[in-house]
């Protein structure tokens, strides 16, 4: 403990740069880190007290200069923080993912109000392509700011933050009092087909969804953000994705999922603002009015079985997804964009899309209607230790209005139905309200605490 | 069971998924464009189908009827050899015109055009032509093997339905320790040859579903159910209708597995599944999560697999292939040979799932991974 607090304290001594460092100020700086609780104590006071007031000061020179850096530079590929609707949900999707549920460790309703607010005026400078707050600063404390996104542009980082069911409710109990707050759709997802979940990488109180197109940048929002939250909510689990799966917008041409198969062909897609207010956005019909212009993030880690799926045979492949491998074509097509027919038949009688595909269970027409905004990120997280095999899959995120309707329905068919269960369990399971987006001076969810 | 409780229509229709992509690219040749079907016009007349013959190109092919102004044909009807309908329109009334697409392999077909209930009429003739069906094989070799193995599907269904009988009986009587005895021995049978059964749709989920593997749970049934009950609550009380449920779907199978027309294809293709069942399923301890008989699973698993294998070998010697049985025989053996270092004096006849080291586990996974590996193959060269 006390060798690794003094390579913390020689980090932050290199970090902070250019200063001399005589022995007897390093020693110095070696006893107030191994001071252990009272030197988190005090950074925590720093970051919610005092050092909020420097951050609020710093944030709003951030959204007055549009797109700052940390050194005063335009950083044009910054995604603007503030909106209608958080953003990391219609902007299009970025190459990578650092995803973080949290569990509140302190049940004061204040304390989340503040700890929201502070998250909101962080990511206001993360996502400016700026630090969270000072890098280099005194040489007796620790940077505000970890400091390994300096010198980064801004990345088109988009940090989106969700509200867990657990909030409002745990065990029947009203922990924060926030209960007659819940908005209508965020009740907890029953079990599903096809799932295994680990209890350690499934729920959640509280979640930060960093989007970026550099990992580093993503990871350093996801770090930081934990940080702060120091004292009031921990990190439960994290996920990081490497490449992302799905297409959000028209410009973008369809990934590739760790099946080798194009995926999300038939996505929503942001510029479709019907689909998107039919199917993504909660509107005026939600009774919590501070919910609406919100949305319900579903996160599931997917794992994949990739040895049993390589060596199964390609036209088995295809006929399990019911699109070519090559192309993306629908097997009732020739290009990637072609309709699905569902109803074409071969010389057999039967379907040419078989009756258990994966593309006919995942349809609208086959879920009442009802799309997705999917955003998921291929992840790998090593080997699973119990066989040796490949511990990597897909990170499903979608959005949507109604989590029970949409996500819960679609998976109850597909678990139990679609051929691509044999290759893939859900292992991981978040369900989150992101509430709407925020003005400049306002926080995430701020409504929630409103009169 | 395999995580999907539908193997399915796929597996009895491999044989179709490669006709309809060979067809495909017969299809798409220079036209790329989806309007590119080639269309199929017929007109219906007081006698039937106008022309009474039709030609086309294999591929996908809209049909276009029309009516006009005759009553006594309404509808048109195209059927395969089998005289499935593969597709329709009705109500075609005077003045009307209706159309639908298919995808059609070289061959014969019926177009009838009629009113509804009148099968009397002499249907038109469509002849796709194109690229021809791909033929069954009938290579003495493969036929051999198809029929040793239907015969040893047929008995280890027979022996399901005594060993699930005699399990039945315990669990009336009530005696649990005795169901919970003759648990993994009844289902051995079964997982030698699950992926025969998991042709059959829905009685592989009804037989053999985990609970997670159902959309509710009212609709779990079958092995897994009745273990739940045995092992969690230490009773055969409840369990009563899961039993009678379980001793009628295991002779549905072994009825319906004597009309079973089996092909080469899912002999080599079940042997690979068996071990994908074992590499998913057993290792991790997920199949028999109560009783934790998982291990008795997988040596019905490996010996299922290695029967495929061992009926094909002569398959695979005519087509000089005997490297990929060099390398794939002592893989079997590896497995084998670990396996039994877990047998038991048991009414069982393995340890339990919980004895299983850590070290053991990741050594099985990946002698399983390597076998099947090159088990893979072995379907692309007997069939090419």
């Amino acid at each position: 403990m006390a060798e690794r607090d003094e390579q913390r304290s020689a980090v932050a001594a290199d970090a902070a740069g250019d200063r001399d460092a005589p022995g007897g100020r390093d020693a110095d700086a070696r006893r107030s880190a191994s001071a252990g609780a009272g030197g988190l104590t005090r950074r925590r006071a720093l970051l919610t007290g005092g050092g909020l007031l420097g951050l609020a000061a710093s944030g709003s020179a951030g959204y007055a200069g549009g797109r700052a850096r940390a050194d005063g530079s335009e950083s044009a590929d910054a995604v603007p923080f503030h909106g209608t609707h958080q953003a990391g949900i219609a902007t299009p999707a970025q190459d990578r993912l650092a995803f973080g549920a949290f569990d509140l460790t302190d049940e004061r309703p204040e304390a989340l109000r503040d700890l929201l607010r502070a998250w909101t005026r962080a990511a206001e400078l993360l996502c400016a392509g700026r630090p969270a707050g000072q890098v280099s600063g005194h040489p007796e404390r620790p940077p505000e700011d970890t400091g390994e996104a300096t010198g980064l542009p801004a990345s088109r980082l988009t940090i989106t933050f969700g509200l867990g069911p657990t909030l409002f409710e745990r065990d029947g109990e009203d922990r924060l009092g926030l209960r007659d707050r819940r908005p209508r759709a965020l009740r907890p997802l029953g079990p599903l087909p096809g799932e295994q979940l680990d209890p350690d990488r499934t729920g959640g109180d509280l979640c930060v969804q960093a989007c970026a197109d550099d990992p580093q940048v993503a990871f350093h929002a996801v770090r930081n953000l934990a940080r702060i939250a120091f004292g009031v909510a921990a990190l439960r689990w994290t996920q990081l994705g490497f490449g992302r799966t799905s297409t959000t917008s028209r410009s973008q041409s369809t990934p590739r999922n760790l099946m080798g198969f194009k995926d999300g062909t038939n996505n929503l897609r942001a510029e479709d603002t019907a689909g998107m207010d039919r199917f993504v956005w909660v509107g005026a019909d939600e009774p919590q009015r501070w919910m609406r212009g919100g949305s319900y993030l579903v996160a599931r880690r997917i794992r994949m079985f990739l040895e049993t799926w390589d060596r199964d045979r390609l036209a088995d492949q295809e006929a399990i997804i019911g699109r070519r491998k090559d192309t993306g074509a629908p097997l009732t097509g020739e290009r990637e964009f072609d309709p699905v027919d569902l109803q074409l038949k071969g010389s057999d009688g039967i379907t040419v899309i078989l009756p258990d595909a994966h593309v006919r269970l995942a349809s609208p027409s086959t879920n009442d209607g009802q799309v997705l905004l999917r955003r998921g990120y291929s992840y790998t997280d090593g080997i699973d230790a119990r066989t040796g095999q490949l511990d990597a899959g897909l990170f499903f995120i979608a959005f949507q209005k109604d989590p029970e309707r949409q996500f819960a329905a679609i998976q109850r068919r597909l678990g139990s139905g679609d051929a691509l269960t044999e290759y893939v369990q859900h292992t991981g399971s978040g369900l989150f309200a992101v509430p709407p987006g925020v003005r400049p001076g306002g926080f995430v969810g701020e409504g929630l605490f409103r009169g | 069971m395999t995580r999907p409780p539908r193997r399915t229509a796929r597996s009895l229709t491999t044989a179709v998924v490669v006709l309809v992509a060979a067809s495909g690219l017969a299809g798409c040749g220079d036209d790329a464009d989806d309007a590119g079907a080639t269309v199929v016009e017929v007109e219906l007349t007081d006698a039937g189908c106008s022309p009474e013959s039709l030609q086309a190109e294999a591929g996908r092919i809209r049909f276009e009827a029309v009516n006009n102004g005759t009553s006594k044909a309404t509808e048109v009807e195209l059927k395969n050899a089998d005289g499935i309908i593969l597709g329709e329109r009705e109500n075609l009334t005077p003045g009307l015109s209706g159309d639908f697409s298919l995808q059609l392999d070289a061959g014969d077909y019926d177009v009838l055009c009629t009113v509804p209930g009148d099968t009397s009429r002499k249907p038109g003739k469509l002849v796709v032509t194109g690229a021809k069906a791909v033929a069954k094989p009938t290579d003495p070799a493969l036929t051999k093997a198809v029929a040793a193995y239907g015969a040893y599907v047929q008995e280890q269904a027979d022996d399901l339905v005594t060993k699930v009988d005699a399990f039945a009986a315990a669990l009336r009587a009530g005696d649990t320790q005795k169901a919970k005895d003759l648990f993994g021995p009844a289902r051995l049978p079964y997982e030698r040859i699950e992926p025969v059964a998991e042709a059959f749709g829905d009685l592989d989920p009804k037989i053999d579903a985990r609970v997670n593997d159902v959309a509710s749970d009212d609709e779990w049934t079958g092995f897994h159910r009745i273990e739940q009950i045995l092992w969690k609550k230490d009773t055969t009380t409840g369990t009563a209708t899961y039993t009678k449920q379980l001793v009628g779907d295991v002779r549905t199978l072994q009825r319906r597995i004597e009309e079973l027309d089996l092909q080469a294809a899912q002999l080599a293709n079940g042997a690979l599944e068996l071990l994908n069942e074992v590499s998913s399923g057993k290792i991790t301890g997920e199949e028999d999560r109560y009783s934790h008989t998982d291990l008795s699973d997988f040596r019905g698993n490996l010996e299922g697999a290695q029967k495929a294998f061992e009926l094909l070998k002569p398959a695979l010697v005519a087509r000089k292939q005997q490297a990929l049985i060099d390398e794939i025989e002592p893989r079997f053996a590896a497995v084998s040979t670990g396996l039994d270092a877990y047998r038991r004096d048991t009414p069982l006849g393995y340890a339990l799932y919980d004895e299983l080291t850590p070290k053991d586990r990741r050594t099985f996974a990946s002698q399983v991974d390597a076998l099947a590996d090159p088990l893979s193959l072995v379907a692309g060269k007997v069939l090419q």
